[in-house]
């Protein structure tokens, strides 16, 4: 990554502030360049204040810094993953050939050049019911979050209410979610509630199994350190064992956002107007195999660009777990 | 001022095949004393109840008897009062240098902001200020000592328990930790109650010595260090340090089950 030395110079409390800093040339480097240059006051001022604060440009440096390496690592480990792109395009090839040379049925097996075509032939109704099935997946998603942290820190504080759920907890993911679904749709309805229910009873599972054992993984000396001192348990909870999880929890994020799309085209398939997952079941009852495929290739760039969303997270939120 | 008196101090064991309860002594009347801003070290083998001691006076146990005094007054049972430094530095990974040393602090209430000027103004006192925004995880173990040592100080407490603080280092960096410890110590007087087995340490560093027995612990003698201050390393070698450190020695030998590493 090339990098430019800047130099600032800018009056601080007491005195004059003189800084030398490599920044990378990019989008982050050209942040901060922003905000030493004083260009950024040519900006602000105009919005009636004088000056940006550097803590709030450090808010939106440290996330971009973060999203830039994730990326620079990414193109570095190509290299890595050529293998088995190679491998992949091969197998694509014998596919390709395959079928051209047994001249299968297109219905039966379409040709990755033919779902290739119908691929960018269906973009526009493909992105139009991606957005719903985005939309049932993220809201699910949260839902989880927010029932999952909730479930997981009552029962990280009270011992009691874990020995009460957990194995309730435990013995909701043994429901076959097949079997669940058709119900929440006679209880709900057609409409979004039962897939993004769907998605969320999908998902919560990682969620609060993870951040129950974060929370459970804390340093005994730490707590009897915290205790001496004359800590409230509100302040153990608060400073040592919420951060603590942290690692753990975004593990469990990482596991369940996969889960997110899937649970959507799952609450989909059982009923619903639009959604890729009524997009494949109709290609699929019109014979159109290709589009099966195209869909599923959506649904699995989407989840990764799910997975993707999290990693960052993960990277802004602790970023002294990632440096070590 | 600090007075222990009589602390006696007994954990029931239940014994796994049998399922009976024994009760054994850990604590044996244990009396000593620490004026304010006095140095005092505890010497022991291993396993003879130190850390048993240190968990009764922060008030996270409870004697059987005695009594706990802290300018007259009885804390037994009472947290707060303490702040205390363990061998692990206990540091918390997702906090800063400078956030780690204002932990304490914070748990009184104070503001980060507040806690952050003094703490940064005592980095650069002692030569971390180079490191107040980095985390742990990129410091040596010395480093983090040093670290773990002033957000001890910080906490603002009257007494400083530290439990074999420097046990896990090496010599060279360990002699670094005590000179680097004393200078701090002399600045600002706090009162110390230091835990260890190395018996130069604590000769190095102690305005007083209690010697205590395998367990149960007794107080097997009580030794005041009238060494001049600063005391430096070539100290080690002089004749008044060798005869104080032979009258422990014998101290600690007369009793055949010690396991002592020194």
């Amino acid at each position: 990554m090339p990098t430019l030395n800047l130099i600032w110079i800018m009056p601080a409390e007491g005195g004059i502030q003189i800084g030398v800093k490599p920044q990378p040339l990019s989008g982050s480097g050209f942040l901060v360049f922003w905000y030493r240059s004083g260009l950024c006051n040519l900006f602000f001022s105009k919005l009636g204040r004088n000056y940006l604060r550097f803590a709030e440009v450090r808010m939106l440096v440290r996330p971009l810094r973060q999203i830039e390496y994730c990326m620079r690592r990414g193109i570095k480990d190509m290299k890595k993953y050529l293998p088995s792109l190679g491998i992949f395009l091969v197998l694509l090839f014998v596919w390709e050939t395959v079928v051209r040379c047994l001249e299968i049925k297109e219905y039966i097996l379409p040709a990755p050049s033919r779902i290739g075509i119908v691929f960018v032939e269906s973009i526009p109704l493909l992105w139009e019911h991606s957005l719903h099935t985005v939309n049932e997946a993220i809201l699910g998603f949260l839902l989880a979050i927010i029932g999952g942290v909730i479930l997981a820190m009552l029962m990280g504080i009270f011992p009691l209410i874990k020995k009460l759920l957990y194995p309730l907890v435990v013995i909701s993911q043994t429901i076959p979610i097949m079997a669940l679904a058709p119900l929440l749709i006679i209880w709900f309805g057609y409409n979004l509630l039962p897939k993004v229910m769907v998605v969320a009873l999908v998902c919560f599972f990682p969620i609060t199994v993870s951040l129950v054992e974060g929370l459970e993984a804390v340093d005994r000396d730490m707590v009897k350190l915290l205790l001496a001192m004359g800590a409230s348990p509100w302040q153990i909870f608060s400073k040592v064992q919420l951060p603590g999880a942290l690692p753990s929890f975004f593990s469990g994020l990482k596991i369940s956002v996969t889960y997110s799309i899937l649970g959507a085209i799952i609450g989909e398939w059982l009923g619903a107007s639009k959604g890729l997952g009524v997009f494949m079941i109709r290609s699929m009852n019109s014979f159109l195999t290709a589009q099966v495929f195209a869909a599923i290739m959506v649904i699995s760039l989407l989840s990764l660009v799910f997975f993707g969303v999290v990693v960052v997270l993960a990277r802004v939120v602790m970023p002294w777990h990632y440096q070590k | 001022m600090l007075e222990i008196k009589n602390l006696v101090k007994t954990y029931a064991t239940k014994l796994e095949k049998k399922g009976e309860v024994v009760s054994s002594l850990i604590l044996d009347r244990i009396s000593l004393r620490a004026a304010e801003g006095e140095f005092v070290s505890i010497i022991g083998p291993s396993g003879c109840g130190k850390s048993t001691l240190f968990n009764l006076i922060s008030g996270l146990e409870v004697p059987e008897e005695g009594q706990i005094l802290l300018h007259g007054k009885e804390i037994m049972g009472e947290r707060g009062h303490v702040s205390y430094m363990l061998q692990k530095d206990l540091l918390l990974p997702w906090r800063t240098v400078l956030d780690n040393c204002i932990l304490g602090m914070e748990l009184q209430g104070f503001t980060r902001k507040d806690c952050r000027s003094k703490a940064q103004a005592l980095l650069e006192e002692f030569g971390l200020a180079a490191y107040s925004n980095s985390y742990p995880y990129a410091l040596s173990g010395g480093m983090r000592q040093r670290v773990a040592f002033l957000r001890t100080m910080l906490a603002n407490k009257e007494i400083l328990l530290l439990d074999e603080p420097f046990g896990s280092l090496d010599a060279y960096t360990k002699s670094e930790m005590h000179e680097w410890l004393m200078d701090v110590w002399n600045k600002y007087r706090s009162t110390v109650l230091f835990i260890t087995h190395d018996v130069e340490e604590a000769l190095l560093l102690s305005d007083r010595i209690y010697v205590l027995s395998s367990q149960p612990a007794r107080v097997q003698l009580s030794l005041d260090v009238d060494l001049p201050r600063p005391r430096s390393r070539e100290m080690l070698v002089s004749q008044e340090f060798n005869q104080l450190k032979k009258q422990i020695f014998q101290v600690l030998f007369s009793d055949k089950t010690t396991s002592l590493n020194i």
